[in-house]
Parts: structure tokens; sequence; C-alpha cells
């Protein structure tokens, strides 16, 4: 079982673009875990079909019992995140606003403060017209992405391909370089990094290139939205060969993407064809990097 | 010396470091084996790297052996002078332990 995540460092680079469109395009054994959960969004373009949903818990809530609470309002004091107001003499932890430290907890001495998990979000088990699989998470708004989400839709993804013998994990990794990136990044064998083409795509880029070397994870770089700075995507190349990292191919700047996507299509659709031939000829490639 | 090894289930090193079931002490002088749980950083939301790394480290054991470091954990145990070893397949404690006594990690 092999594991291929597709990530950028910088949020809408093209990460989800390019995965969905070559995880449909690809014809192997596989399934998708869409890691991206703050933005969860390739089975838009999956016409899938969901079997199955859990609910899924992280962090800590807490609430006042109104019928202990003494209304001495200590626990405001405490709340550094201003989340508790006062209602009729008594205190209210205002939910969208509480970010689980349980400072009041520890402070209240009527003991009316009340520890809950946090429900935070769904996670999803799909099936798309091709009958391949996906496993997707969708957190409510205001929630985090977290390590242990990703970790959860992981293990469940690693779990069903064991038992159904599919060969090839592809993973739409979260921006960034924190705990969720970090996390999806876990057994990734190779990585294709989607590279904007701009300042702080170039910039995001290179701290998961440090990511991955410290994770000793083979990545190759694709430059998506290239032909606008000319200048910029000769450092990038330079920096690039420096770094050992191989080059699979550039996606010029084009609008029409940004009408597909609205339409629920995939940037394979493209009506220039030309610039459907670049792409498959990008697939190929990853094709064969999942091949070796 | 004392080798650690992340585990989910005390017979295979697990695929990940912060988040493993446990880890499985291994005493080379005295042969002893001691399991430190390690399920409560299992389920932090974020940062079970440090905190794994942090918890493990007050063991005094000299040796890691893991298949996975996430960089954050890595950055804690480069502190220390424990010797980190990186594997590149899963596979036995007991395989493990033998080949490292062997110096053949």
């Amino acid at each position: 079982m092999k594991q291929i995540a597709f990530a950028s460092g910088k949020g809408g680079a093209g990460k989800t673009s390019v995965a969905s469109a070559f995880f449909k395009y690809y014809k192997g054994s596989k399934i998708l875990a869409d890691c991206d959960v703050d933005a969860s969004n390739c089975f838009i373009t999956m016409e899938e079909k969901n079997l199955s949903s859990e609910k899924f818990h992280s962090g800590k809530k807490y609430s006042v019992n109104k019928d202990k609470c003494i209304g001495n309002g200590i626990c405001v004091e405490r709340c550094v995140y201003n989340a508790i107001k006062k209602e009729d003499k008594k205190y209210k932890i205002i939910d969208i606003k509480c970010e689980g430290c349980g400072s009041c907890l520890d402070a209240c001495p009527a003991g009316a403060i009340e520890e809950n998990s946090n429900y935070c979000g769904n996670l999803y088990f799909s099936e798309s017209v091709d009958n391949s699989k996906l496993y997707y998470a969708k957190l409510f708004p205001g929630e985090d992405n977290s390590g242990k989400l990703i970790f959860t839709l992981k293990q469940k993804t690693i779990a069903y391909s064991k038992e159904n013998n599919i060969e090839n994990i592809i993973i739409d990794s979260p921006p960034g370089i924190g705990c969720p990136a970090i996390a999806s990044l876990v057994g990734v064998k190779f990585l294709i990094l989607v590279l904007e083409a701009t300042q702080s795509g170039f910039h995001d880029a290179k701290n998961l290139i440090e990511l991955a070397k410290s994770k000793k994870i083979k990545t190759f770089a694709l430059i998506n939205k290239s032909g606008v700075n000319q200048e910029l995507e000769n450092e990038i190349k330079r920096f690039l060969k420096t770094e050992n990292i191989e080059l699979i191919g550039e996606i010029p700047f084009n609008k029409e993407f940004a009408k597909l996507l609205k339409a629920k299509k995939l940037i394979t659709d493209i009506s220039d064809e030309k610039y459907k031939d670049n792409l498959f000829s990008i697939f190929n490639k990853i094709n064969n990097i999942l091949g070796g | 010396m004392v080798i650690a090894i992340p585990s989910d289930n005390k017979e295979h090193v697990a695929e990940t470091f912060g988040r493993c079931k446990c880890f499985v002490l291994y005493n080379t002088e005295t042969k002893e084996i001691n399991i430190v749980d390690n399920s409560a950083n299992m389920n932090l939301g974020s940062g079970a790297g440090i905190q794994t790394a942090t918890n493990l480290i007050k063991n005094n054991i000299d040796v890691i052996i893991t298949y996975d470091l996430g960089p954050k954990a890595n950055k804690v145990l480069s502190e220390t002078k424990i010797k980190v070893i990186h594997i590149d397949k899963i596979e036995k404690i007991d395989n493990l332990v033998d080949d490292y006594m062997n110096g053949k990690l």
C-alpha cells in the first residue's frame, strides 16, 4: 500500500483541483482521503453517494449549570477569550467564543462549570461514480482542524484499504505545515508539491519542502498558475534544482478553471485540447511515480 | 541501556510516533520490558508529537527506534542525548531490538 499526498503549503494553490482530477484520471487501485477538512471539497466533483457518516469529537467545551451558579463572576475574570456573559444574575458561556481552555472550571468555587467533549464535525465515507471510495470530513463553522481529526480520517482510510486490498491512497493535504499537515503526511511515500507561482506560494512551498525532508518523503514539484511572473518562475526552478526536486510539469494560468470549478467540473474538462494534453502528460508522470 | 519503540500492539513498531498507543521500553542489561502508555497524548487535538516526546524522555531512555518522527517531536529529542534511529519498514519489535544489538541498524 502506497500513500501519495498533494500538498502546497499555501492554501488556494491548486491542491484539490489537481488531486481530484488526478483521482478521476487514475485507473489503478485507489482510494481518496480528503484531509483538507477546513474546506473539504474533493467530493463536490465526484458525484458521490454517501455510504456512512459518524460524529467527530475533539477538545472540550464548557457550560454553566444555572442551578449551581452563585453569580460571583470569577469565571468572567479568568476567561481571556471574553466568552462568558452575565444573564439574569447568572453566567453563560458563549459557545462560539469558548476556546476550551478550562480556566473557568478551575476557577469556579461552586463547581457550576460542566465539561463536555466537543462535537465539532462529521466524518463521511462515500462512493464516487467510478465506484472508488473516498473519506472526508466536514467541520462545523468556527471549529479548528486538528492533527487528531486527520489522523482518525487516515486510520479509517488505511483500515479500509487493508481490508479491501486497495493499493494507493491519494491524499489531499490541508494547507500549512502545522499539526494537520504533519498528520496528513505520516506514512506518505510520495509528495506532489503543487507550487503556486507567486511569492507567497513559493515561500510556503519552501516550508513544506523542509517538512517533507524531515519526514524523508520523496517530493516532486508541479508549478501551477505559471506564465504570469517569468522571473519568479526561473527563481523557483533554480531552487528546485538545488533541492534535487524533480519538476514534473507546469499548469499555465487559465481563467477557465474558475468557471469549470463553479460548474462542479474538473480541470481536465477544459475545452482547450492542448491544455488537456499537458494535464494528462503530468498525470502520466504521477502514474509512473506510483508504479515505481 | 534502554531502547524505546513506539507501538500500537506491543508487537510491531507503530506507523506514527506522536499518536502511537504506547512505547515498549527494553532494558538491554536486565532484559526487562516496560510499557509506557501514550493513550492520553494520542487523543490530543494538536501537539501530540511534542507531548509524546516530552513525556517519553522522562523515562531515562538512551535510544529510540521509530518509523515516523514529526519535526516538532524531533526538535524536543534533539535537545537531549537520546539517539534516534529511523527505520523505513514496519517490523517486529523483537527483530528491531536484535538488529540494534547486532549493530545492524
